[in-house]
């Protein structure tokens, strides 16, 4: 029989991280604009995608510098074996950290509106099953079915935000350029989070068939979703204005679910729930590749599919016991972001300067 | 081939933990079974503080029936009452006198009472707000009389009561007798600091409901109504796209116009003593539909009632507008165009002190666009 | 886990060794005729049907004729061999040689045999021996006759548009219909034999400087592999030459038109037609192959599109309705709109079962109906069915044991899965239903999409001769995206689909390159 394919064009890359960065980076964006900078935040999120660029300048860079290696290869090479590893294993720390806690969320917010009676562990198992069974496809697999899923939800995703359009006053969303104080680059650093998912490039980023093609691709992803999150966040702020977005658990859920047609339509939230969960779904398949072909390489032994298995029940347990109540999820989220402010930006920054330090790759 | 052996074990044990776990549907109840509550009221109790009121469609009778039989005229829906100290007790009465869950994933309209609304309805929406499934778009009333009895009546449609007040608001000419409102809009204005709700009042009348007029509120405590008349006013500040005008002339004649459209413009300024003017530009453009006695329009007389709508109307809104500000109500946005232009200013003023302060400065336009059939 | 096995080159990659048959063993032949004769004749144990013609020169036995009368045509061996050799006894009144007997037949076909086991295979192969005296050799000339359906129209695919000649099961006819369209001297075509018992003949055709020759390199590869006794219907084949997977979808396409095979083998593609059977393989095969019909391509190219998008559409709502009917009626009411949960409430106030058992209960029914109603004998297939299913369906909805809204989509579910041009996917697609109707039973709206996630990662996953199964989506192949859905029209579509990986670009002749997706 033939072998499995790792190959991925520049199609599947941009499809596979749009998937990762808008399932991801939604669903509580109009929050975090609204309350860290109030009735303009939608600047705030702009200018997080001015620095997302420039990650994705450094991921690039980082790529060319180690074209066959992933991250967890060439962190002993840079940084020397046991402080490799350990940056490693802290790289994949957070990968764990970003699964369990947006399943988290994820979960909380299905049992919240459709499915209130079952006990949470149930809706984790299946969710986190079915992500298991995505990862354990393979690169290949992952990549395409995002490439499948992505016209579909897509569209439905653009004619929700697009509907949700219709009650929204622009006062809401006025006075535009009111600058005040240091909100708005504080407001930044909480906003970086959709962008979080760039950070599975430099596990995947071997396997681009076409490196030179990578750089226009991961920018049209993350300019794609940077695109929709925006109009988003300010149909959100414009509808409901910023003091009341902070009163919803979900606010972009809210939002389509009011978008209707009228005498045609009752309400879009199904559309947009639908596609969103399909995209969370593969984006969760996508992390939990990621994670298992870290692992993988971290230890040397046994192979992804071997790791997909054994990660399962620890994953289910680290969601079980620390994120099984919806405040938890919510207070953890600013850990989160800070957190992960720091190592996506912090790490390749990190292993670029002592790579031209050291000149090595 | 051991290990594949292990790991295609580990798989099936996996694939059946996950089934035995899922053996159950934790959620499954037949449609027919769940009480699909239509609407609910709140209302101050006889005994207790708070009465809940719920308007559960019989299953049975939505159908249409055989045509011609007794069945067709029927009563479709019946109410269930609740009573308690808090919300919640009072929930719990209402679910003890039903056989089925009320599910409120369709219900279409709350109605609140009067005594209840001049209280803090922050509490109650609260309540309302939080079950999960509760569409936003519901349409939220207020009851001058006793909402039980309102929801009672059979209505000369024979629609159950919140599909009533649905298709009610879905007719365009309608919107402006009664400035409809949902629940997610009445969420919004109660957490926005620069604007207050206003809801449209239900009532009972030849055996039938009436939905006319508005509640006004300040902050989240009902301080006022306003008449039909007013609503109309107040949609011609806010903005609307069709109602209504009668206009009495100087010289004896009369003048009713529809398809009333407008558009307003308001500016805060504030002058070098601190105090702050609105002004408000209000663009209006109608169609004739009456005229006594009857006569051609020709241009003199579109000139005319143009000149005398123009100081009706004026007039008018600034009547509204001095009772509102008596009221401390804002379901304009006064405070919310002062937070764009000043919103340093802003922050350090309190809009429910300032605003009984503030002038306002009108200036409004009109123009007469059709005559109908005739010239 | 499962897969890596099979993923994996299987463990013996050698060639099979053709078993020794026990009972015919490779020997020489005798000189002496009569002995000769005596030992095929034991060897094929005496069958009935067996004709042994002698030829007698002054009562000795010059030539023997030996053939099955059911294989081989009697009239032509008369005609072709018994006549001349007899003219020829007759006239020179001597022994015959080979090289005078070959002069003397008629027939072209003929090969010399000196093996008594590889006699006997071609004595039950179907072509008459020839001994002669004092020769070691046989000669085995091929004059066959044997009763063959005609070429009719293919009876699982019919067009309203189109040619109406399908395959039949006699090999050499299938081959001849597609040499009748494909008059291009790169057309390849191997022969093959598989099955121990039955070494039926295949055939490999494909277009040389067309096709991807890693794909036909791999056919072979994977036809030598085959190690079974006998070979029925090509299913067999195409389930071993399929890349195993556990998996629910065909990847292979099997058809009985000649006009997509010809079709496809234009597209790059390679053809492999088994002897007694009607369907023939086409590899490799993506998903949306099993949704183009060749009628697409003989109307113009808006009514082509128009039927693509229904039958996209259709198989769409056939394989989720259930689900989402099912999480909408009892878990999650709150998602339709009000008039409908109005309504849906009052038709079920008197149905005695839960909606799941209600609608499970309509679903077997309905597949034990079609189950029987294959094998209804035809003159009373009407009435059986309108007997069972309409009255039936009526009967249940008066009494109120199942209410109408559950008949009508169950019979819409189930007919419209035949929207999908292809059997074997259509089955498919019968069973992935269900999964998604005990997903949408289980845990509603959440359910139905995880479950319906499951299928497409399952399928993202598939391969088909190395070709992705979800290409064009899967892969975004820009130029075939267009084709996919849409049916372009042919000024615009002068490329062949990139999915096969093609040598040559342009249906035309121009090289541009090959893609990389």
């Amino acid at each position: 029989m033939l072998q499995e394919k790792t190959g991925i064009g520049p199609g599947l890359l941009f499809m596979v991280l749009y998937t990762g960065l808008f399932g991801y980076g939604v669903m509580q964006s109009p929050y975090v604009a609204a309350r860290y900078m109030g009735n303009n935040g939608y600047w705030g999120f702009f200018l997080a995608f001015i620095l997302a660029v420039g990650l994705i300048v450094l991921l690039h860079v980082l790529g060319k510098k180690f074209p066959q290696k992933s991250i967890i290869q060439y962190l002993p090479d840079v940084c020397g074996i046991i402080p490799g590893k350990i940056l490693g294993s802290l790289y994949l720390l957070f990968i764990i950290f970003e699964i369990t806690w947006t399943s988290s969320l994820i979960v909380q917010q299905s049992e919240t509106y459709f499915l209130f009676r079952t006990p949470t562990s149930v809706l984790m198992l299946l969710y986190l099953g079915i992500s298991a069974y995505i990862a354990h496809q393979g690169i290949e697999g992952i990549t395409r079915l995002a490439a499948f899923v992505f016209p579909v939800t897509f569209v439905l995703i653009v004619l929700s935000v697009f509907f949700s359009f219709q009650n929204f006053e622009l006062d809401n969303i006025r006075p535009i350029f009111f600058i005040d104080g240091a909100k708005i680059p504080r407001g930044t650093v909480q906003m970086f989070y959709p962008f979080f998912a760039l950070s599975t490039v430099l596990m995947i980023h071997p396997y681009l068939t076409d490196k030179q093609q990578g750089l226009k691709t991961m920018l049209g992803a993350a300019l794609l979703s940077f695109v929709i999150i925006f109009l988003v966040i300010i149909s959100a702020i414009g509808n409901y204005s910023a003091p009341g977005v902070l009163r919803y658990g979900w606010p972009v859920i809210e939002v389509t679910r009011k978008a209707n047609l009228p005498f045609l339509l009752q309400t879009f939230g199904l559309f947009f729930t639908a596609s969103w969960l399909t995209l969370t779904l593969t984006a969760t398949g996508l992390f939990y590749y990621v994670l298992a072909e870290g692992s993988a390489q971290l230890l040397s032994v046994l192979n992804y599919k071997w790791f997909t298995l054994i990660l399962f029940p620890v994953i289910y347990f680290v969601m079980m016991l620390l994120f099984s109540g919806v405040i938890e999820v919510h207070y953890a989220f600013t850990y989160y972001r800070l957190i992960g402010f720091v190592l996506t930006l912090g790490l390749p920054f990190f292993v670029w300067i002592l790579s031209v330090i050291k000149n090595t790759g | 081939m051991k290990i594949r052996m292990l790991r295609k074990a580990l798989v099936i044990i996996m694939f059946f933990s996950i089934m035995t776990f899922t053996a159950g549907c934790w959620d499954a109840e037949e449609i027919n079974r769940r009480g699909v509550a239509d609407a609910v009221f709140f209302d101050a109790g006889n005994a207790n503080p708070i009465k809940i009121g719920v308007s559960v469609p019989i299953p049975g009778t939505q159908i249409p029936p055989v045509q011609g039989t007794s069945q067709q005229f029927e009563k479709r829906h019946f109410i269930v009452l609740g009573e308690g100290e808090s919300v919640l007790e009072a929930w719990t009465e209402v679910q003890s006198n039903v056989a089925s869950d009320i599910f409120f994933g369709q219900i279409r309209s709350i109605v609140l009472s009067e005594d209840v609304a001049r209280g803090d309805i922050n509490d109650l929406l609260e309540f309302i707000g939080r079950f999960p499934l509760i569409p936003p778009s519901t349409n939220v009333l207020v009851t001058k009389g006793d909402p039980e009895k309102l929801l009672e009546l059979k209505n000369e449609g024979n629609y159950i009561p919140g599909n009533y007040i649905d298709f009610y608001f879905q007719v365009p000419g309608k919107r402006t007798l009664a400035l409809p409102m949902n629940l997610w809009r009445v969420n919004s204005l109660l957490d926005k600091k620069w604007q207050d709700p206003y809801l449209p009042i239900i009532e009972q009348s030849q055996d039938n409901y009436r939905i006319a007029g508005t509640a006004v509120f300040s902050g989240s405590r009902m301080v006022g109504e306003l008449d039909m008349d007013e609503t109309q006013t107040l949609a011609l500040i806010r903005g609307a796209d069709v109602g209504y005008l009668t206009m009495p002339l100087s010289d004896g004649k009369m003048v009713a116009l529809y398809k009333i459209k407008s558009q307003t413009k308001i500016n805060p300024t504030v002058s070098n003593t601190g105090i702050i003017t609105f002004n408000v530009k209000t663009k209006i453009a109608g169609g004739v539909v009456e005229s006594q006695p009857r006569r051609e329009i020709s241009m003199d007389e579109k000139k005319k009632i143009e000149k005398e709508a123009e100081d009706l109307t004026k007039r008018k809104i600034e009547n509204l507008l001095v009772k509102l500000q008596g009221l401390n109500s804002d379901p304009v946005g006064f405070g919310g165009k002062y937070r764009i232009k000043y919103p340093q200013q802003w922050e350090k003023i309190d809009w429910r002190q300032v605003y009984p302060t503030v002038r306002f400065n009108i200036d409004t336009e009109f123009s007469i666009k059709s005559t109908g059939l005739f010239r | 886990m499962f897969f890596d096995k099979y993923l994996k080159s299987p463990k013996n990659n050698t060639r099979i060794e053709k078993k020794v048959s026990s009972v015919v063993k490779h020997q020489e032949m005798d000189i002496n005729i009569e002995k000769t004769v005596q030992d095929i004749l034991e060897s094929a144990g005496n069958p009935g049907d067996l004709i042994n013609h002698g030829i007698e020169n002054n009562d000795t036995l010059t030539a023997a004729v030996i053939y099955l009368e059911t294989l081989v045509d009697g009239n032509l061996v008369g005609q072709h061999v018994i006549e001349p050799i007899n003219k020829f006894v007759r006239e020179n009144n001597g022994p015959l040689s080979p090289g005078q007997l070959k002069l003397q037949l008629s027939a072209s076909k003929s090969v010399e045999i000196d093996d008594l086991h590889n006699a006997v295979e071609k004595l039950v192969s179907g072509h008459a021996l020839i001994a002669l005296n004092d020769v070691k050799r046989i000669l085995a000339v091929s004059l066959p006759g044997f009763a063959k359906r005609a070429v009719e129209e293919a009876l699982t695919e019919k067009l309203i548009k189109g040619p109406r000649e399908g395959f039949n099961e006699t090999l050499n006819d299938n081959i001849s219909m597609i040499r009748r369209s494909l008059k291009d001297p790169n057309l390849r075509l191997e022969k093959k034999t598989v099955g121990e018992r039955t070494k039926t003949e295949i055939a490999v055709i494909y277009l040389q400087d067309v096709a991807n020759p890693a794909i036909v390199q791999e056919v072979h590869k994977r036809l030598e592999q085959i190690n079974i006794d006998g070979i029925l219907e090509s299913g067999y084949i195409a389930e071993f030459i399929s890349d195993k997977r556990l998996t629910p979808f065909p990847l292979v396409q099997e058809t009985e038109r000649t006009d997509r095979v010809i079709a496809a083998i234009l597209e790059g593609r390679v053809a492999i037609l088994v002897d007694r059977s009607a369907f023939n393989i086409i590899v490799p095969a993506t998903s949306n192959e099993f949704y183009q019909v060749s009628e697409d391509f003989y109307f113009n190219w808006i009514t082509g599109t128009g039927l693509r998008i229904i039958r996209a559409i259709g198989t769409i709502i056939a394989v989720t309705l259930p689900g989402f009917y099912l999480s909408m009626v009892s878990i999650n009411p709150e998602l339709l709109p009000p008039s409908v949960v109005q309504l849906e409430a009052a038709s079920r106030t008197q149905v005695p079962f839960p909606a799941v058992v209600e609608l499970a209960i309509t679903f077997f029914a309905f597949e034990v109906l079609r189950e029987a109603s294959v094998r209804f004998p035809t003159n009373i297939n009407m009435i059986l069915g309108v007997g069972g299913g309409i009255i039936m369906g009526l009967a249940a909805i008066n009494v109120g044991l199942v209410s109408g809204i559950t008949v009508a989509i169950v019979v819409f579910c189930v007919l419209a899965t035949f929207t999908t041009s292809n059997p074997a996917k259509e089955q498919s697609w019968r069973w992935i239903r269900y999964i998604l109707f005990a997903a949408g039973a289980t845990f509603g709206f959440v359910g139905v999409i995880s479950a319906g996630v499951l299928v497409l990662a399952h399928m993202a996953g598939l391969k088909s001769f190395g070709v992705s199964y979800l290409a064009p989506w899967g892969p975004p192949i820009i130029s075939d995206m267009a084709d996919a859905p849409v049916r372009i029209p042919w000024w615009l579509s002068y490329r062949r689909p990139p999915t096969y990986r093609p040598r040559q670009e342009d249906r035309l002749g121009k090289n541009e390159g090959e893609d990389e997706a």
